[in-house]
């Protein structure tokens, strides 16, 4: 039997108090024209066991820099982590060596992407990319790591497991696809799971399956589920709590129901009103007008003024620190009291 | 895989029928007359008309082809127009020098070549990457025949480390066979090494930006199982391309080698036929050359077939 041998040790956490992931103040920089520039500024959340945070954003936001820092997948030519921690179950991630990186990857952190259909070696059958990740973490036979494999896969829904384990990854579906990556990354039973878009490639019935999968996995195994996604229809569908970015930053952080209900920043409820609804209404759907800055600019004032419909004088001259909203929320802007509209 | 095996087998009959019509074809090819280059100074028309019957080239082409074609898959090659000798026997003899060059030849272009381009692209755009770009460029642009009398002034007549040229068979001596093959097969080796390393190393930066090397990452597999395991086996198909173009080139490469190094091997078997017009000997060597290449490409297909699921369903 495959367990991780540290938290059978660990006393039971206090779940309310103790986040397994905890992000606080990460600053992540591009170089652009050989100059350090931010693309995620002051970042910071947790999550807890069992939890769904959401992280949401348009394109460029920021959000999988974010989520490839926290991985320490960044590459270390093309950006940097300049300061900031991340801490997983109270271990600082940042500056941690490639080594002890490998150590937690894969076994108390794992991550599944966007594109199933290039995400897994073409040329490794499924099971032995199952095989890989048990017996890097765990001093298992191979019969006992295959073991494992079949296990994981019939965990996620991988019809006959036994002999698709040896199946390649063009004989699976983009679905089926998705589930054993997802299947790869519970393999050594992680307590965070990082999922980047993971239903954004997948056809509308499918991606309604995974994330039903993925909310089943995070109830039965306590995962903490941090998932990004662009889309506030999955974000309403899985999360618990929502982090919303703009422009490299956190502009407002709630619980879900809080969020949809009462936006406190001017940016979510452009979101909210963006959504599509099965209620027919005339018309298109509302656009935020403009288009977010280049990520490597740094306005003056807040980066959503220029977009903002309730922008005032104050807006344009100093950055907006986060201000707290009730127990847990907090907001990115100035006039955290507006009146603004939620999901209806 | 066995039905891969059988299937491209198969597919090479026609080609090898076509290659002996080419070789055949030789002899109407090249100009003169081998009986009257036979039958010396001042020859009778009658002595000349003798030696191309026994010769039997006063037979219809195509029934020379068949004669020859049926032997040829007997594995007799004829006799050698000067010295009558068997044909099959003077290239068994000469056989096994070439292939000797040619394999450790093979093995120094993979095991320098190979490793090379890797580690150019693990550290792309570093010094260490400039460096081997450096090295691979001086490779490609290097003549096999002056690095060849280069390594000959540095190494055997100045350092004295290595016989000049010469060889002794694997069978009589292995550490005097090692003395004689390395600067050849060095020589041999260079141009494939580079091309090699140029074509690893762009392969390998293409397969590193694939979305399969971060989930590799992501589950905390170690760097050099990622570049290995991950990387190397699905950039191994352009190289193992380039690797069995560079095998087929070798044999020519060969030739000249031999040359430098007075190695009694094919390639100065199939020169000294072409300056006596000795046309069973050169169509026995270029047909030996040309099933060599088949070979070599048949295994490049079988590679095709073990590196790459897809292919193996075909």
């Amino acid at each position: 039997m495959i367990t991780n041998g540290s938290r059978v040790e660990q006393p039971a956490m206090n779940e309310t108090s103790a986040p397994v992931l905890a992000v606080e103040d990460l600053t992540v920089e591009v170089p652009v024209d050989r100059i350090w520039r931010p693309v995620v500024e002051q970042v910071s959340f947790s999550v807890r066991k069992g939890e769904t945070l959401g992280l949401v954003g348009e394109s460029g936001s920021g959000k999988t820099m974010t989520s490839l820092a926290v991985m320490g997948l960044l590459s270390r030519n093309s950006a940097r982590i300049a300061h900031g921690s991340i801490r997983l179950t109270g271990q600082e991630l940042v500056g941690a060596g490639r080594r002890q990186l490998d150590q937690l990857r894969g076994d108390r952190i794992a991550m599944i992407f966007q594109e199933p259909m290039t995400s897994l070696n073409p040329s490794m059958k499924i099971g032995e990319q199952i095989v890989e990740a048990v017996r890097r973490h765990r001093p298992v036979s191979r019969a006992e790591a295959r073991r494992r494999a079949v296990e994981v896969l019939d965990l996620v829904g991988v019809p006959s497991a036994a002999s698709r384990v040896n199946s390649y990854p063009h004989e699976f579906s983009g679905g089926m696809r998705q589930r054993a990556m997802i299947a790869m990354s519970l393999a050594c039973d992680p307590d965070v799971l990082i999922a980047d878009e993971p239903t954004t490639a997948l056809d509308v019935t499918i991606q309604a399956q995974i994330l039903d999968l993925l909310r089943q996995m995070r109830d039965e195994l306590g995962l903490a589920l941090l998932f990004i996604t662009h889309s506030m229809g999955v974000v309403a569908d899985i999360c618990d709590r929502v982090a919303v970015m703009y422009h490299g930053q956190v502009v407002e952080q709630a619980d879900a129901d809080d969020l949809f209900e009462r936006p406190r920043h001017p940016y979510t409820e452009g979101l909210l009103r963006a959504m599509p609804t099965l209620v027919v209404r005339e018309g298109r759907l509302p656009l935020i007008p403009g288009r977010p800055p280049q990520a490597t600019m740094r306005p003056t004032g807040c980066a959503f003024s220029p977009r903002c419909p309730y922008r005032i004088a104050a807006c344009t001259e100093v950055p907006p620190a986060l201000f707290s909203t009730g127990d847990t929320g907090v907001t990115r802007c100035i006039r955290p009291g507006l009146p603004l509209q939620g999901a209806t | 895989m066995a039905g891969l095996l059988v299937n491209r087998i198969l597919r090479s009959v026609p080609l090898v029928l076509l290659i002996t019509l080419g070789v055949y074809g030789l002899v109407f090819l090249i100009p003169g007359d081998p009986a009257a280059t036979l039958a010396g100074d001042n020859p009778t028309p009658e002595q000349i008309a003798h030696i191309r019957q026994s010769l039997g080239l006063d037979r219809p082409a195509v029934e020379q082809y068949l004669g020859w074609l049926l032997d040829a898959v007997r594995g007799q090659l004829g006799q050698s127009l000067y010295t009558g000798a068997d044909v099959t026997g003077m290239i068994l003899d000469r056989f096994g020098v070439t292939a000797w060059l040619s394999v450790l030849a093979v093995l120094v272009a993979v095991v320098i070549g190979i490793p090379a381009g890797v580690l150019a692209a693990a550290a792309r755009g570093s010094w260490i990457d400039r460096a081997i770009t450096v090295a691979v460029t001086a490779g490609i642009a290097i003549p096999g025949f002056w690095l060849g009398l280069m390594l000959i002034i540095v190494f055997a007549l100045q350092a004295g480390v290595f016989p000049a040229g010469g060889y002794t068979p694997i069978s009589e001596d292995f550490g005097e066979w090692l003395l004689h093959v390395t600067l050849p097969a060095v020589t041999l080796a260079a141009a494939p090494a580079a091309e090699l390393a140029r074509h690893t190393r762009s392969a390998m930066l293409g397969v590193l930006e694939q979305d399969y090397i971060r989930s590799a990452r992501a589950k905390g597999v170690a760097e050099w199982a990622v570049l290995i395991r991950h990387g190397l086996k699905n950039a191994a198909g352009p190289v193992i391309t380039v690797l069995s173009f560079q095998a087929a080139l070798l044999l020519g490469g060969s030739v000249i080698v031999e040359q430098i190094f007075g190695m009694p091997g094919l390639g100065s078997l199939a020169i000294q036929a072409v300056h006596d017009k000795d046309l069973p000997v050169l169509q026995g060597v270029v047909l030996v050359a040309a099933l060599i290449v088949m070979i070599i490409n048949l295994l490049t297909d079988l590679a095709y077939g073990f590196l790459n699921p897809k292919v193996r369903a075909v």
